[in-house]
């Protein structure tokens, strides 16, 4: 027989679920509703120099290869691994391609080939700690050590000062070639996006992705191969990255060992809803995060603000993000 | 890990894993040794009392660092933000000390202050944000540096005012004073971690963090704790580091001194810690550190590229980390 | 008992992990159709006989008939190939992900050219009949399996074991975690599947609850195989006293 419960104890226990909702709720569109809110007041407050196609463009434009590099780090999170070499690999990879087709001038196919074999290796090297049963922070942590030593050391064999200079066409012109007044990293950056869905929502391997990174014991226990999941996931997101840095280094016309503007793939995933310790998150949602990271670094350079002060903004971004995390988690577990 | 999940447990036979074993826990005593003498041969004005000292200053710089640290990975707790607490200490010690004109002793009660609500700050955000300190540590690194670059203006800042140097680097019968710091700090952390509750707590927290709390130690104070003595250590280092470079060392920290966290988590677990809690050897722990302290030099009196430094450094620590994995695995 | 038929059958199998040898020399049958429960104290060596079975883990020496047949296990892709499917104690469910995912987990059903996609339509569809089939009560499966109830779990872990094409299913510990009333809808799930001609493989340790739905129990001490009574014959207290080492005769 069902116990009688006193009105007001019945009525604090609706209204703690109708809590829970409402915190459920924002945790789940908050970010649709955070950029809408930003957006207003950026257009608020610079309305002459924010509503401008330039203006957008140059979002969509930062958005690009971080965006690309976002759609193979989501998955990467999901998939259960952390990937904490992303600017030193995507650096790396953009004075490797400096260095061979700048200052050697080989073909453009070559100085391709020979990044990506040296992402891979990279990958690969991430791979193989992780295999040995080293979490994938430590494994990735000391491989982007590693990368960020052989990215100086390029710089040193080149005998350039800090950078490599990228001025040689056809490079030049592919990094900003354009389509229809629309820069091309722009759709390349849905279509990654795209095959990225597919990957994760349509195909058995992406269903072992969520599994693996849900909870790795089971998927081992339903014969589930982790350790060559994880090589695959790592080795694409190296390969992505460095790809995206030379993407970014032909924009900015020269590479260098930090790749500005990867740093934030963390943030962006944690602020769509990813979660930190795997196994779930939607990568569509990623992209919102990323266009609200990126709007907030345009918005805050029409606004003047200084450096640092936009440093301190984006640093408190990722603590704001790893809390909702940490907030995501609780709610899920009670 | 995964993968072998499914083939059951390899078992190294008992002898080989003895002398696996007393490898591991040796070797760097042999390699440290091996080092050196090479670069005796090899190294342009390695051996000469200058570089020696230098060495030494180096390495005691380092080791403040890696004591703190320690503790912070004995309670289980692996902290990233040892950059953003240098930053924010040795900006803290040139703006007081040169622009603000304040006495020594304040500047330094100042800068340690800095260190501490630092690592207050990441026992907030790992305790009461209840998230694992590696990734809280990263993010506030970010929040740390950011605000040194706020206070600096982003400048060095050169320190021409007298009295900070001379004071802080005496040498003390003829050994600088930094080395009788890290001594002192080694001192004071193994007499808290062997002979109080409070260090019994620390091993039991990083240990089983779950039994510990079931067992009514106050792990989160206990973790607060950590984190606020591997930031104040820090801290103590930015002080010396400032002081003896007579400029805020906000810029190029990592490749000029090695002091940071990289160098601390490869020495700590060249030590023989894990970082999936257990037990080291804190002496082994020095030796790791002058070992890396003794490499960095090497190299850069051989005029080998920066570039190769940082390689070396970077496979330094994936062969820390495998080391401690395969000692995990066999004990 | 005569009229059984041996499904699977261990013969002299052995197992050490370094100085603990865990299984010791075990010959044991398993009747078609029927329950055979596997019982003792802890430490006796049941887990490490069924992960053995179930290919989670290989003899140091002995070998398996499988419907008669000399065979080996290997690896947990080998016994499904058998017909033989765990229903591990933890379930091995992925709570964030939905019922139909985690039935098919790890054995998903694909279309189009290299059985790259999945065919979501197909894998609902037959999470339909399965759950059907085994009576489960899940309005949903496209439920997260976090939200789902204890007797809800156990049944999308069995409809697993049944879509690898489970004959034999081994079921270590299903009603340990659970309270009255999932424990008897677990209990009825069981004499479903024996109903429908499936061989279960109980790990218990409630003898009360062996005796009212085995057939046969089995029974382990230190690692061997004490024997095999017919539910019919057999009294708690001879099986208890079997649980505590006592041979009998």
């Amino acid at each position: 027989m069902p116990i009688q419960q006193p009105e007001s104890q019945l009525a604090t226990s609706i209204r703690s679920i109708q809590r829970k909702q409402v915190v459920q709720f924002l945790l789940d569109n908050g970010l649709f509703i955070a950029f809408v809110l930003e957006v207003t007041l950026f257009a608020i407050a610079v309305p002459e120099m924010f509503l401008r196609s330039r203006t957008i463009e140059a979002i969509l434009r930062l958005s690009g290869p971080a965006g690309i590099v976002l759609a193979s780090y989501t998955i990467t999170l999901i998939s259960g691994q952390i990937d904490l070499s992303t600017a030193q690999v995507g650096g790396m990879a953009s004075l490797m391609f400096a260095a061979v087709f700048q200052l050697l001038e080989w073909p453009l196919g070559v100085a391709l080939a020979l990044t990506v074999v040296l992402t891979i290796a990279v990958g690969l090297l991430s791979s193989y700690l992780i295999q040995q049963g080293i979490p994938s922070f430590v494994s990735t942590l000391a491989v982007g050590v590693v990368s960020g030593g052989i990215g100086f050391l390029i710089i040193n064999l080149a005998k350039q000062p800090g950078m490599i200079r990228l001025v040689r066409p056809p490079l030049r012109d592919i990094a900003n070639f354009e389509v229809a007044g629309v820069p091309f990293v722009i759709p390349l950056m849905f279509v990654a996006y795209a095959i990225g869905w597919v990957v994760l929502n349509q195909t058995k391997f992406g269903a072992h992705i969520y599994a693996l990174g849900g909870n790795p014991a089971a998927a081992a226990l339903n014969g589930i191969n982790a350790v060559r999941i994880a090589r695959i996931v790592l080795v694409t997101n190296a390969v992505i990255t460095g790809m995206a840095g030379i993407l970014i280094a032909g924009r900015q016309l020269a590479a260098q060992p930090g790749v500005e503007g990867l740093g934030q793939s963390l943030t962006a995933a944690l602020f769509a809803g990813v979660a930190l310790s795997g196994g779930s998150g939607k990568i569509e949602r990623t992209l919102i995060g990323l266009l609200f990271l990126s709007t907030l670094t345009i918005g805050l350079g029409i606004l003047n603000v200084s450096a640092p002060m936009r440093q301190l903004i984006n640093g408190l971004a990722f603590v704001f993000a790893i809390l909702l995390d940490s907030i995501r988690q609780q709610m899920a577990t009670r | 890990m995964l993968g072998r999940l499914m083939q059951g447990e390899r078992i190294i036979s008992g002898r080989r894993r003895d002398h696996l074993l007393f490898l591991m826990d040796n070797g760097i005593y042999v390699v440290t040794v091996v080092l050196f003498i090479i670069f005796v041969f090899f190294a342009p004005f390695f051996f000469t009392q200058r570089n020696l000292v230098n060495i030494l200053i180096s390495a005691s710089l380092a080791g403040i660092v890696t004591a703190g640290y320690t503790v912070a990975i004995l309670a289980g707790q692996i902290d990233t933000s040892t950059q953003g607490v240098l930053a924010v200490a040795t900006v803290t010690t040139a703006l007081l000390f040169e622009e603000a004109g304040f006495s020594l002793p304040l500047t330094v009660i100042f800068a340690l202050a800095a260190g501490i609500a630092a690592g207050l700050f990441n026992g907030l955000i790992v305790v009461n944000g209840k998230i694992v300190a590696f990734v809280a540590t990263l993010a506030t690194q970010g929040v740390m540096i950011a605000i040194a670059l706020f206070l600096s203006g982003g400048q060095t800042i050169t320190i021409a005012r007298e009295g900070l140097q001379e004071t802080v680097f005496i040498r003390v019968f003829g050994i600088p004073s930094s080395v009788w710091i890290m001594f002192l700090c080694y001192i004071v952390g193994w007499v808290m971690l062997t002979q109080t509750k409070l260090g019994a707590h620390i091993y039991a927290t990083g240990a089983d963090y779950r039994a510990a709390l079931l067992s009514g130690v106050p792990v989160d104070r206990v973790i607060r704790v950590a984190l606020v003595i591997s930031a104040l250590t820090a801290a103590l280092t930015a002080i010396l580091v400032t002081a003896r470079a007579k400029q805020s060392a906000l810029f190029g920290l990592a490749i000029a001194g090695s002091v940071d966290f990289v160098t601390a988590l490869t020495a700590v677990l060249l030590g023989g810690f894990s970082l999936f809690g257990g037990v080291g050897r804190i002496e082994r722990n020095l030796v790791a550190v002058l070992f890396l302290t003794i490499l960095g030099n090497g190299l850069q009196l051989m005029d080998v590229p920066t570039g190769i430094i940082l390689v070396v450094r970077g496979f330094a620590l994936v062969f820390a980390v495998i080391l401690s994995v395969l000692r995990a695995r066999m004990s | 008992m005569a009229s059984d038929e041996v499904i699977l059958e261990t013969t002299e199998v052995d197992k050490s992990f370094g100085a603990v040898h865990a299984v010791r020399s075990v010959s044991w049958k398993v009747y078609r159709g029927r329950v055979n429960a596997l019982v003792g104290d802890n430490g006796a060596g049941k887990s490490t006989l069924i992960k053995l079975i179930s290919g989670a883990l290989q003899p140091n020496s002995g070998g398996f008939r499988v419907h008669g047949e000399e065979t080996r296990i290997g690896g947990p892709a080998g016994a499904f190939n058998l017909g033989i499917a765990a229903v591990y104690q933890d379930l091995a469910l992925v709570e964030n992900r939905d019922v139909v995912m985690n039935m098919f987990l790890g054995s998903e059903l694909t279309r189009g050219p290299g059985a790259i996609f999945l065919d979501h339509k197909g894998m609902l569809q037959q999470a339909h009949n399965v759950l059907d089939d085994i009576h489960a009560r899940i309005p949903n499966v496209r439920e997260m399996v976090r939200n789902l109830s204890g007797g809800q779990r156990q049944a999308v872990a069995v409809g697993r074991a049944l879509i690898r094409g489970g004959e034999i299913i081994i079921m270590d510990e299903p009603t340990a975690a659970l309270g009255v009333e999932q424990t008897q809808e677990v209990l009825q799930l069981i004499d479903t599947l024996r109903g429908q001609g499936k061989t279960i493989i109980l790990i218990s340790h409630n003898i009360q609850q062996v005796f009212e739905i085995a057939d046969y129990i089995s029974v382990m001490f230190h690692g061997e195989m004490l024997g095999t009574r017919s539910r019919d014959e057999a009294t708690e207290a001879e099986v208890v006293a079997m649980i505590m080492g006592k041979r009998s005769p």
